[in-house]
């Protein structure tokens, strides 16, 4: 069995599992992780949180996985997530919405790690490990540049104030 | 009266883009009804083989498998198609395969690792033959490429008008090239998943993301024997499309497993899988000879065409047909003469794909512009200035053009200034002009329908006949509902399902945002008529039954209904020859929702940028694809994403629904040409073959130039 904490809550499941995605979709019924081409890791779409981190699901073991911290687009505070969804909608920075979910949980992590330090360049970097064949982009840029750039305070507590402090760019 | 919030023109949020954002509207992979048993495929082992045995009892034997099916329990016909029925849903014994996307068995399980394990298993005795792997060869042999079928010809198109020969040799200036397009791959991100569940009363209700979803009610309930009323097919907005969905992938197979075990049962392609069955992008050659005068008016053209269909039929005809009727580009050619040939063979099968031939034939007619315009001495601008079409004009296959077509010159007009800019700075610029019909045309009677109706609980139900696949067809209908109702978008819910027969075929050819248009419209018109009456199925339609066959020998057929229009500049960096900047201009008639239009374009680009220069889908000569993961496709990343300047003009199509003409594939028709001119202004090489800077991508045929 393999146990780690999903979302504040710590779950067991199979180890038999080929990755992560297999036992958050398959046993745990955790839908926003999406497979677009398991086990390859080359989509994105299944793009999820282990320790802070943005990681591909599909790419993760269940070894890796053992004793983690797991977040996925399910356990964001509820004000965060409407945060991210009314920015990528407003900006129409999605077409078909597949690939979404797993930018959404890149994009979290980066500004988490970055604040306001983060660029749209950083962004269009990081977002070379999503296909997303719909938008070309533009628009996903111009939504995740649009969101408050707030490092994590869990992350850098001493650095999350003044990050907070200098993030200028309101949702437009 | 004001305008009501969220309609024609505004950019309202897209239909569920919240939900869709988060993950939480489920996809097909993410139904999860109790008792759901999973199947996988056993594909081909070769691209052309006799079929001697096929062995299940290993499969079988695997704890936790339930069933293993082959064509031997097809109930009803083996074979599906949206044109011909020439598609087996599975291969039997006795059979032969015929490319490496052919099923020889679906296997049942508890779980989807096991379900894939066991399809492993499934032992196949083959006698391998000799796969048909370049059309050049397949169209001169007298040996039958695929399994069933007669000849390798799927298909001629042609027209012609006027003396060519006679107009090239009193020409002032002639250019005389072939070119080469490549197989491209859909990489819509979703794999192919289909849902099937019996029910209560005896009938199979599918969840499909097919691209039409009454076409894939009628082919499942011909595969199980079955009066179509008894499969009900819900639409479930699918993860990407772009035409790579209209064909059956794995609904047959889904719904036979479902239905002969009593049990619901879900099909998920794996990447690979999903690479190997479904219809490609066409490599074309192309051999173009075309003259101009001394001032650089059209004189003749001569095309003649050959295109890589794969051994299925699937729209392929039609492909080749829409590549020689978009020939000449949006120009005026006193003469012509096209001839295009569509082959069989045991490559990968190709069909639809954004843009549907006519991006195929522009790169090289683009090619032949900028070829003619530095024999001439003149701009590349100019040249196209010179030959427009324009209201009255005689395009391609003899149709007069309306006052639609005043968009390719206001398209033209628009990049004018950028063009002549980056001239001025010295940096590289190449320009594609370019334009794509809207609809079926060709003669087909298209009849789109759609229902309005009030429920009980304040909710206003529309249902259209287009499947949503991120284009936004959901919300042109609800922005269309609330135009014509005046109630808020909160209301609405919008609804694909069979359970009405306003089915149209295939969401494809640019139609869906026109035709929805217009039938919801209609609709909304007739429910106002007779005050919006709770419970009541207000119908309405739109029609395009009055288009010609380019086989009907009429002089001036109308052959397409409408056409969007695009003027791409690519400007590059002089110094790395890096591509800089975009500058898109698209006539698309009225932009319903110009955020989602603008969404539309930009993706195209991006798309159209990796068919001018990395993308490919090569297969060897065993007909196997060389390409078996999503990065080796060559699909540009985000970092190598230029600045795209999407500019929308609007100049309405006369008789249209709010003059609307369609943008869905319009966006990549002129960017390859534009690419190659750009490439040509910054190095002086004229490029004949795509993509432009990917070798690994190209495609290896025997020699052919169309004489």
């Amino acid at each position: 069995m393999t146990t780690f904490e999903l979302n504040g809550t710590t779950v067991t499941t199979s180890d038999d599992h080929p990755h992560l995605l297999s036992a958050l979709r398959d046993e745990l019924d955790v839908l926003s992780p999406k497979d677009g081409c398991a086990p390859s890791g080359q989509c994105g779409c299944c793009t999820i949180l282990l320790n802070g981190k943005a990681r591909i699901a599909c790419q993760t073991s269940m070894e890796k996985a053992e004793g983690a911290s797991v977040v996925t687009l399910e356990g964001l505070d509820p004000a965060e997530r409407d945060r991210y969804a009314a920015a990528f909608a407003a900006h129409g920075a999605l077409q078909c919405g597949f690939c979404t979910p797993g930018i959404l949980m890149r994009a979290k992590a980066q500004i988490d790690r970055k604040g306001s330090a983060l660029t749209r360049d950083d962004v269009a970097r990081h977002l070379g490990a999503h296909l997303c064949r719909c938008t070309g982009y533009i628009k996903i840029l111009d939504a995740v540049e649009s969101l408050p750039r707030t490092r994590c305070r869990w992350l850098r507590p001493e650095a999350a104030s003044a990050a907070a402090a200098s993030s200028t760019r309101p949702p437009s | 009266m004001a305008a009501p919030r969220g309609g024609i023109g505004s950019s309202g949020i897209k239909y569920e883009a919240a939900e869709l954002s988060l993950g939480d509207r489920p996809f097909i992979d993410d139904l999860r009804p109790p008792g759901l048993l999973h199947a996988a495929l056993h594909l081909a082992d070769h691209a052309r083989a006799d079929v001697v045995r096929i062995d299940t009892a290993a499969a079988a034997a695997v704890e936790g498998v339930e069933a293993v099916f082959t064509a031997a329990d097809v109930p009803g016909e083996l074979r599906v198609g949206l044109i011909h029925k020439d598609w087996p849903v599975f291969i039997p014994e006795g059979g032969r395969t015929s490319y490496l996307g052919d099923v020889l068995a679906v296997v049942v399980a508890g779980d989807r690792e096991t379900a894939r394990h066991a399809a492993m298993l499934v032992d196949v005795e083959y006698v391998p033959l000799a796969p048909f792997s370049d059309p050049v060869v397949a169209v001169g042999s007298d040996e039958d490429a695929v399994w069933g079928l007669d000849g390798n010809v799927l298909s001629v198109s042609a027209y012609s008008r006027g003396d060519v020969e006679a107009a090239l040799v009193e020409s002032a200036h002639v250019v005389d090239d072939v070119y080469q397009t490549q197989r491209i791959e859909h990489a819509f991100v979703e794999p192919e998943s289909t849902l099937a569940v019996p029910t209560d009363d005896g009938g199979l209700y599918v969840y499909s993301g097919g691209q039409g979803v009454w076409d894939d009610r009628n082919q499942v309930a011909s595969v199980l024997g079955l009066d179509a009323d008894r499969v009900t097919v819900e639409l479930v907005s699918n993860g990407g499309a772009f035409g790579g969905k209209e064909d059956m992938s794995n609904q047959a197979q889904t719904s036979l497993a479902a239905w002969l075990l009593g049990r619901p049962v879900r099909c998920t392609l794996s990447r690979e899988e999903s690479l190997l069955m479904h219809p490609k992008r066409h490599p074309i050659r192309m051999a173009y000879r075309a003259g101009c005068d001394a001032d650089g008016r059209l004189t003749g053209l001569w095309v003649r065409m050959i295109g890589d269909s794969g051994p299925y039929a699937s729209v392929g005809m039609k492909v080749l047909e829409r590549a020689a009727g978009h020939a000449s580009g949006p120009y005026v050619v006193p003469n012509i003469n096209v001839e295009s040939t569509a082959v069989r063979t045991n490559n990968p099968v190709c069909g639809a794909f954004r843009g549907f031939g006519a991006n195929q034939a522009q790169f090289a007619m683009e090619g032949v512009m900028d070829r003619l315009a530095a024999a001439v001495g003149i701009s590349g601008w100019e040249m196209r200035s010179r030959n427009v079409i324009e209201p009255g004009s005689v395009w391609g296959p003899g149709q007069v053009m309306d006052d639609g077509c005043l968009g390719a010159r206001a398209c033209l007009d628009d990049v004018r200034e950028a063009y002549d800019e980056a001239v001025v700075a010295g940096k590289p610029v190449g320009l594609g002009l370019g334009l794509k019909n809207s609809g079926l045309g060709n003669g087909f009677k298209e009849i789109a329908r759609a229902v309005v109706h009030f429920r009980e609980d304040g909710k206003v139900e529309v249902r259209h006949c287009w499947t949503e696949m991120g284009q936004g067809v959901h919300t042109v209908a609800l922005q269309v509902a609330v135009e014509e109702l005046g109630i808020d978008p909160e209301r609405i819910e919008v609804i694909v399902d069979t359970t009405r027969e306003i089915g149209a075929g295939q969401t494809t050819g640019s139609r869906g945002t026109l035709m929805g248009a217009g039938s919801v419209a209609e609709a909304c018109q007739k429910a106002v008529a007779n005050g919006c009456q709770v419970g009541v199925d207000y119908e309405g339609e739109y029609r395009v039954d009055w288009t010609n066959s380019m086989n009907e020998g009429l002089e001036n057929p109308v052959i397409h209904s409408t056409f969007g229009y695009a003027a791409q500049l690519v400007i590059l960096d002089p110094e790395s020859g890096a591509i800089e900047r975009v500058v898109a201009s698209h006539d698309v008639g009225r932009a319903v929702n110009p955020q989602l239009c603008e969404g539309q374009i930009e993706g195209s680009v991006h798309m159209g940028l990796g068919y001018a220069l990395t993308e490919g889908f090569p297969a060897d000569e065993e007909s196997r694809p060389r390409n078996s993961t999503l990065r080796s496709l060559g699909i540009l990343r985000p970092k190598d994403m230029p600045e795209v300047d999407v500019r929308l003009i609007e100049s309405p199509q006369p008789n249209a629904p709010y003059g609307i003409k369609g943008v869905g594939e319009i966006g990549l028709v002129p960017t390859a040409g534009a690419v190659a001119a750009a490439l040509h202004a910054h190095d002086g090489e004229w490029r004949t073959e795509l993509p432009m800077a990917a070798p690994g991508q190209l495609e290896h045929w025997a020699d052919w130039d169309g004489r």
